[in-house]
């Protein structure tokens, strides 16, 4: 096993974003690194339109599966809400790569809350405080031709990040491996306009 | 791949999948289930494999029966696995209590789900009090790695002491992935083979009466083997110890870790669970003079360890659920503050948040039925039919009907219990009752319930919400679906027959996405003083193939009257506060349709593409 300092990303999101597949990627790809992994996933019954939360953990000294309280360096948010909802795993000036398009929960649409406004979430993480990289991420992979490829916008923005330890070609390996063929040219394609996103941050 | 045979080869598993390949790896020859998270990969993995390899897979209808198929199997000398989530055992456990008299042969492993913390339960039960009351081992992983060398062995230990041998897994380690190294793959020839032997295999009272101390010699034989075993190892280092099981132990080291005190603790990971280690445990509290005890939910370890401690007069000062919570998963950071607390250090490590997000900016986001479920639709015709009935549940995607805005769940207990409940309360309450359960859960503990309502009579409802799968867990077959357990065309088995035979004087079968129809049938049935059913079949959204137009509202039609969002609560219909009207998130739906039927200015309809 290659040695490394400990590295924990907090992967959130909305059941059925693929927040699952994502930590996949990145463990698949330490693992080819030779370098100890974990990940946690969410699975039953959050999976339906619930709040999910992943996580993928590295290094040697890593045991458990989840990221301990105020520990988290990256954040992956696939919808804005949710990565208020988990930001306390997250240590003091780590970074977010915060998609900005909402999932409005039912509880809001019935009435019984509100949902806020991308300006106050962001507002509310760099309070944190946090760095927070935010863009349209579902509409990328709209544009591209599936909002299913989303969390491939997110992975490529965040292989662009200040210290993260993977390179973008071994993760788009990753992803040759683990993604089915016929979706494979949409989600590289998804891969890199995220990576191209983050560049300008 | 999962079933290469590539010794050394280094993979990223799911524990549950690990499961799967330690079981291979010990050349298991028939495997059972019935779905139940955090268990259920472990048989969709067999399910997508087992032609490949060779192996009998099947989903069992219920639990009991999943685990009756598993000891038959060993009857025949084979190897087998069965797998369920914790509540499971409940249902199992009258096989399970019964067996481990007469003990088995070829090689059986029970792999447990526990859910601390209830991320998809109804309770928090700690199986480990199973392991304990039916007198079998259990064994418990604390990664993936281990997860798979534990299943291997367990089937050799399984016939060493013919005992069914429990590997418990936690939500965190069944969903947890990490590395493993693949070992050999056996070749298989294995064959079935009956070896009548009736004083064992018929429990009979006689006969019980004559192997209940053959059981607990087995056992006891087996807690000398287990003190040597690898499973259960002990780093002396300083005075104050900590003991910790599976999971546990990632927490206790980390905290360790991150308090850069790693190198000053003695520890003792428990991989053994029941029985403990006597010996080991003795000469651990013999170097330390204070122990904590780290296991998730039941103090059954500190207890143990707390009776060897006034048994031998021993000083170590013990500590455990004093200092740790009994509910709830632990993390890092609650190992940490017990740890420094019994320690009396002043930490460096920080685990606390000193950060709130304003309530107002987190909108609760429960799980809820999925865009275009049938379900909701067939809930929404439920309350029209029914405005003022008591709503009995089960368990299953359709529990979700408790959420508001479809309020149609007041009761949920375990598997089957909608029926029998609604039933029962059908003849003490004034009020009308309508039992809600899907198919999988009908088949599972639905069907005997039915049977009570037709002898013992009832002037309940019973809605069947028949999607066709069981969907909760993953989409998985059930009897109902017409597709086999591998996933080959068969007879499907249908409620409304199995209704009609049990003589339901009132029957019917609907399709749920017509909400007309559905509508007037549920109200034709609430006029009925007896017992009526309906089937409302769709099938689940999540395999439905067919491609449908997505909806729009059309903005000038919209009066803004909030039916569809405040009645019905379909994800893509989004409420602007603003403009004061409804609009559709066409990334989120499915094309269903109904939402169509119940807007009463006709301001929804079908998107021409």
């Amino acid at each position: 096993m290659t040695s490394i300092n400990e590295y924990n990303i907090v992967l959130c999101g909305v059941g059925g974003q693929g927040t699952i597949l994502a930590s996949k990627i990145l463990a698949k790809t330490a693992i080819r690194k030779s370098i100890n992994c974990r990940v946690g996933e969410t699975h039953g019954m959050s999976q339906r339109g619930g709040s999910v939360v992943s996580h993928f953990r590295m290094g040697q000294e890593v045991h458990g599966a989840i990221t301990p309280l105020v520990h988290g360096q990256v954040m992956l948010a696939f919808e804005p809400v949710e990565s208020l909802r988990y930001v306390s795993f997250m240590k003091k000036n780590g970074t977010v790569v915060l998609n900005t398009h909402p999932i409005v929960p039912t509880s809001v649409n019935a009435g019984l809350a509100t949902y806020p406004s991308t300006n106050d979430v962001k507002a509310t993480l760099e309070k944190y405080p946090l760095k927070v990289i935010g863009f349209d991420a579902t509409k990328i992979a709209s544009e591209l031709g599936s909002v299913i490829a989303l969390n491939m916008v997110i992975l490529g923005a965040s292989a662009r990040l200040e210290g993260f330890p993977f390179q973008a070609n071994e993760m788009i390996k990753s992803i040759e491996e683990l993604v089915k063929p016929q979706f494979l040219d949409l989600n590289v394609k998804a891969f890199n306009a995220g990576y191209e996103k983050a560049t300008s941050y | 791949m999962l079933i290469d045979n590539k010794p050394g080869q280094l993979e990223l598993l799911m524990g549950n999948q690990a499961v799967v390949r330690g079981a291979l790896e010990a050349g298991i020859d028939v495997a059972a289930t019935y779905p139940g998270t955090p268990a259920s990969e472990i048989g969709d993995t067999f399910a997508s494999i087992a032609k490949k390899v060779g192996i009998y897979f099947e989903y069992a209808t219920n639990e009991k029966v999943a685990f009756e198929t598993a000891l038959s199997a060993s009857w025949s000398g084979l190897r087998t696995l069965v797998s369920m989530k914790h509540v499971g055992l409940n249902v199992a456990a009258d096989a399970l209590m019964s067996i481990t008299y007469g003990g088995t042969d070829g090689g059986m492993v029970l792999v447990m789900g526990d859910d601390p913390s209830c991320f998809s339960s109804q309770n928090e039960q700690d199986s480990r009090n199973y392991a304990r009351f039916a007198q079998i081992p259990c064994m418990e992983p604390s990664n993936p790695q281990e997860t798979k060398d534990m299943v291997k062995y367990a089937f050799d230990l399984s016939e060493q002491f013919r005992l069914p041998v429990m590997i418990r897994e936690t939500t965190r380690i069944a969903h947890g992935s990490g590395n493993v190294e693949y070992g050999e793959l056996p070749p298989r020839n294995r064959k079935g083979e009956f070896k009548r032997d009736k004083v064992r295999k018929a429990v009979l009272p006689a006969h019980a009466y004559q192997l209940h101390p053959d059981l607990l010699k087995r056992i006891n034989d087996l807690a000398q083997y287990i003190e040597n075993s690898p499973w259960n190892r002990t780093n002396l280092k300083g005075k104050i110890g900590i003991i910790a099981n599976g999971n546990s132990m990632n927490y206790v080291k980390e905290a360790l870790k991150y308090e850069g005190i790693l190198d000053q603790v003695s520890l003792l990971h428990l991989g053994i669970t029941y029985p403990l280690p006597a010996k080991l445990i003795e000469d651990f509290l013999r170097h330390c003079d204070t122990v904590l005890v780290a296991e998730e939910l039941d103090s059954i370890t500190e207890e143990y360890v707390k009776n060897m401690a006034y048994d031998l007069k021993l000083s170590c000062k013990i500590h455990g659920k004093d200092l740790l919570p009994k509910t709830y998963e632990f993390d890092t950071g609650i190992l940490h503050r017990a740890i420094t607390q019994m320690m009396k250090l002043n930490p460096k490590e920080n685990f606390e948040v000193d950060f709130k997000v304003p309530s107002e900016m987190l909108p609760p986001r429960y799980p809820v039925l999925c865009p275009g479920c049938p379900h909701r639709a067939s809930f929404y015709a439920i309350k029209k039919a029914f405005p003022k009935a008591v709503y009995t549940s089960d368990i299953g995607c359709y529990t979700l009907g408790i959420q508001p805005p479809l309020n149609a769940v007041d009761t949920c207990v375990c598997m089957g219990a909608s029926i029998s409940m609604g039933v029962a309360f059908s003849k003490f309450l004034s009020e009308k009752v309508v039992a809600t359960i899907g198919d999988s859960t009908f088949f599972h503990t639905g069907i005997p319930a039915l049977a009570n309502a037709s002898y013992n009579g009832s002037k309940a409802t019973i809605v069947v919400m028949d999607n066709s799968i069981t969907a909760m867990t993953g989409q998985q077959p059930c009897p109902s679906c017409g597709v086999s357990s591998l996933g080959e065309p068969c007879t499907a088995v249908l409620p409304e027959k199995v209704a009609e035979a049990l003589n339901i004087p009132f029957v019917r079968v609907v399709d749920p996405l017509d909400l007309k129809n559905t509508i007037s049938v549920m109200k034709e049935a609430a006029q009925i003083d007896d017992t009526s059913l309906i089937v409302t079949r769709s099938i689940c959204c999540m395999i439905d193939k067919v491609k449908r137009p997505v909806v729009e509202v059309v903005q000038d039609k919209c009066i803004g009257c909030q039916i569809c969002t405040k009645t019905f609560g379909c994800p893509p219909l989004i409420w602007d506060a603003e403009k004061k009207k409804v609009h559709v998130d066409e990334t989120l739906c499915n094309g269903c349709g109904v939402c169509i039927q119940i807007c009463p200015s006709k301001a929804i309809q079908g998107k021409e593409s």
